[in-house]
């Protein structure tokens, strides 16, 4: 006879403690219904005041000074609790008090310097880093409202391109793009008569949050990497080519075998990006198609004029015949230019 | 239909997910690594994928997911890595790229962009029509966005996602009163204990940590107390000469001998007159003071019978120029003794004057260079502006908060209820932040965003890099690695 016993929950459905140490609760009667991660919450968030603040803890308040305040269990070892004036570190014990009840209250503990971790070793960018298991992960830079007006003039003003501006400040083109589009607007946005202040102290909340792209010093390895191109998708698989013993294959052999475009291509399809870029005028020249429209005629007490637009036949109503897919289970959708959804 | 949200911050499962809420804070910082010692492949996949996706659109049902999933995964080349060197060239975490897919969907984009706290709140944001993309009012979460696209949240609704929770009227009554109790016993101690209470003050506007509020308001009070200290040193340098000083002396000695009603013979101390040069820090020139103070007595030109009658200031004045200018017909009414006497008097006051103006230049000076080094000196006179607050109505306040929050008149907070001085707006006003907004503070490299305007423009699909992943993402390789193995299994 065979017995088979299962084991069950193997796949570790276990409590999700912490990894650190943290005081554990002593028996206590059962209608209190406390729980040790619910305790352990408690202090790692540290004491509640009467404005629902967690004064002591590190993290309740922003960062400030463009220096982020990303979490670092692993560093602090589950002390996250500070002492608001000294910015001691300040650790849970427990005390009997009058009534021979358990407390907590909050001490300072001596800790080693800096942000070392047990082994000593610090991660060179842990400081931008939000994640303590992600190492690939980081926050990007911030852009402050100075080096924006700055770009902003020497493009529409001085007559700069992108490229030179990207190349200039270590941007890429399609950021510095999105930097003057996004300044022209708050340009705009600060000449409103009804401007509500709490937005201003919200971005200027957040904008201390980051790091900043040009910091004073100047450092130079924020700049972006501007030699980026996308990998060619045949290039990130393996491919086998069989060829004979006697026949040259050469660099554009295997450009051809990976489906790869000239570099004078790329570069040019580079230099032609962004709507400040070099060689706009000549693009929007070659690019642009004419389409047809007709003003109609305003008479004698109209208001209005119509005007008529060249438009594919299906764009502006159904045509009848052409197929919907209708039968299929994920349909296909896209969205026009009213911004709803329509079956593709 | 998005997953229906259940025990999606429990502290017992400990799931990361992508919201700003304080437990999955609490969650996020207690989260070890993934264990995938004791499991089989399938157990690892299966557990890697629960992990993952419990952040990366954990409200997609695993259906909707898997039709997004993309296997094909993207990244970008350096074309310098080469001129860098071969060993520099730091892996590329390619794996990382599993959900980028997800990304370019307009609510994932609006929480990347920090204008949601949630991503079941940017959902809610867009579906309620307060989304717009390249100015269109957009109602689907899933809409993918295109590199170039513009994208804008109401600014209300930033405030609300990004702001601290607007209290109700109970609670906001609740905090004043214990907020004003805490002031008036504040204001008593500080009264009690002046010095005490200033140096703690001082303590915490000095910390690097203080708030950028707290700080503008320091520097404000630094540079307005650097300009009454400008306007007082003008001031006392005007009245260092030997007449004011006189004339201080002689209101001193009058006003003594006064108060002797009997005899009117009481003589000025050294203590008497040290006030008169407070800013001496040698403490000599109130010695010297007294000499000349004792000189003059000792002429008898200031006994009670030849003072008496200037009961006026200026009279007094106009006696104290007569005995420094001795002019002669004054002089001749003055005997040898009382001329040697008057004279030498004269000359230690001008002495003193002198000195003394030296000494307040260097005193002022000195503290000018402290307050350069933002160290305010103590000054006394600060706890005569405190006041105590009347106690709170609560009654009425509740009946109608709009006419009675006048009631409130705290100093940082005057004329309305705590948390509620714009009742209409469903935020905390004046805005601050939410608490916990740090950890959770990631400018994303695929969007650039613009917190004034409430608006982003979405640059590219999230690529990876050598040595970086854009996809904001709290697990590891190896956890990636086997959610994506499970995504890319044959046989669905």
């Amino acid at each position: 006879m065979t017995v088979i016993t299962q084991v069950r929950m193997l796949s570790g459905r276990r409590i999700a403690y912490p990894r650190y140490n943290f005081l554990k609760l002593n028996r206590q009667s059962p209608v209190e219904h406390d729980t040790n991660l619910k305790y352990a919450m408690r202090q790692f968030l540290g004491p509640r005041n009467y404005k629902g603040e967690y004064p002591l803890n590190r993290y309740a308040k922003p960062a400030t000074n463009h220096t982020p305040k990303y979490i670092q269990p692993d560093l602090e070892r589950g002390r996250s609790l500070r002492d608001p004036v000294t910015e001691e570190v300040l650790e849970p014990k427990t005390y009997l008090d009058s009534q021979g009840r358990e407390q907590v209250k909050f001490e300072p503990v001596a800790t080693r310097e800096g942000n070392k971790s047990r082994s000593g070793f610090t991660h060179q960018e842990r400081w931008i880093q939000p994640f303590p298991e992600n190492k690939f992960c980081f926050t990007n830079y911030w852009v402050d409202s100075n080096l924006k007006r700055q770009i902003f003039k020497e493009l529409s003003v001085e007559g700069a391109s992108t490229q030179d501006v990207s190349h200039k400040y270590g941007l890429k083109v399609a950021r510095v793009e999105a930097v003057v589009k996004l300044y022209q607007l708050e340009e705009k946005w600060s000449k409103r008569k009804n401007k509500n202040p709490d937005v201003a102290k919200m971005a200027s909340t957040m904008e201390d949050m980051f790091p900043l792209f040009n910091p004073p010093e100047g450092a130079m390895n924020r700049r972006e990497n501007l030699s980026e191109i996308p990998i060619p998708p045949k290039a990130q698989r393996s491919r086998f080519v069989t060829l004979a013993e006697s026949e040259p294959f050469g660099p554009l052999d295997a450009a051809s075998v990976l489906e790869l475009e000239p570099a004078v291509k790329t570069l040019e399809r580079l230099a032609t990006e962004g709507e400040h870029s070099a060689n706009q005028s000549k693009l929007s020249h070659s690019s642009t198609k004419g389409r047809r429209v007709v003003y109609g005629a305003v008479l004698a007490g109209e208001r209005s004029q119509f005007k008529v637009v060249d438009m594919p036949g299906h764009q502006s109503a159904y045509r009848y015949g052409s197929g919907n897919r209708d039968n299929k289970k994920d349909r296909r959708i896209a969205f026009n230019e009213h911004g709803r959804m329509i079956y593709a | 239909m998005p997953k229906k949200a259940v025990l999606l911050k429990s502290l017992t499962r400990g799931r990361i997910r992508a919201s700003f809420n304080k437990y999955n804070l609490f969650n996020l910082y207690k989260k070890g690594k993934v264990e995938f010692r004791t499991k089989t492949l399938y157990q690892q996949k299966f557990s890697a994928k629960q992990e993952t996706r419990s952040y990366h659109g954990e409200h997609l049902t695993e259906g909707r997911f898997s039709t997004l999933f993309d296997k094909k995964l993207t990244s970008v080349a350096q074309l310098d890595a080469s001129l860098r060197g071969g060993d520099k060239v730091t892996e590329t975490p390619y794996i990382l790229q599993t959900y980028a897919t997800l990304e370019k969907r307009l609510e994932f984009a609006l929480f990347r962009a920090m204008f949601a706290s949630s991503i079941r709140q940017a959902r809610q944001f867009i579906l309620h029509g307060n989304v717009f993309v390249n100015g269109v009012k957009m109602r689907h979460p899933g809409y993918p966005l295109k590199p170039g696209d513009f994208f804008q949240v109401k600014q209300d609704k930033v405030l609300e996602a990004l702001g601290a929770k607007k209290p109700s009227l109970e609670e906001a009554l609740k905090i004043d009163k214990i907020q004003v109790e805490e002031w008036n016993k504040y204001v008593e101690e500080a009264k009690a204990n002046p010095k005490k209470a200033w140096d703690e003050k001082m303590a915490i506007l000095k910390k690097p940590d203080a708030s950028a509020e707290d700080k503008k308001e320091f520097k404000e009070f630094i540079e307005q107390y650097k300009s009454n200290l400008e306007t007082s040193e003008r001031k006392d340098l005007d009245a260092c000469t030997n007449r004011d000083i006189l004339n201080e002396i002689l209101v001193l000695h009058y006003n003594k001998l006064k108060a002797d009603e009997e005899q009117h013979l009481t003589p000025l101390t050294v203590n008497d007159i040290e006030p008169l040069v407070n800013k001496d820090t040698t403490k000599k020139l109130s010695q010297d003071l007294m000499k000349c103070y004792n000189d003059l007595e000792r002429s008898g030109l200031i006994k009670w019978d030849k003072i008496s009658n200037f009961e006026d200031e200026t009279k007094l004045k106009e006696y104290g120029d007569k005995l420094l200018t001795l002019s002669p017909e004054f002089k001749e009414k003055l005997s040898d003794n009382e001329k040697t006497t008057l004279r030498s008097a004269n000359k230690i006051l001008s002495e003193v004057a002198n000195k003394y103006s030296l000494q307040l230049s260097s005193y002022y000076r000195h503290l000018i260079n402290d307050l350069n080094s933002e160290n305010i000196p103590y000054d006394p006179a600060w706890v005569d502006q405190l006041e105590t607050h009347p106690e709170l109505n609560i009654e009425k306040l509740k009946e109608n908060e709009r006419k009675e929050m006048k009631m409130i008149q705290l100093p940082w907070q005057k004329g309305y209820t705590y948390g509620r001085q714009n009742i209409s707006k469903p935020y905390f006003t004046p805005w601050k932040p939410r608490q916990f907004l740090a950890p959770f503070a990631i400018l994303p490299n695929h969007l650039e965003v613009s917190f004034r305007t409430c608006s982003a423009i979405y640059l590219r699909d999230p690529i990876a890099r050598p040595g970086q992943s854009e996809v904001i993402s709290p697990f590891a390789l190896n956890v990636h690695e086997r959610a994506y193995m499970y995504y890319v299994r044959k046989g669905k």
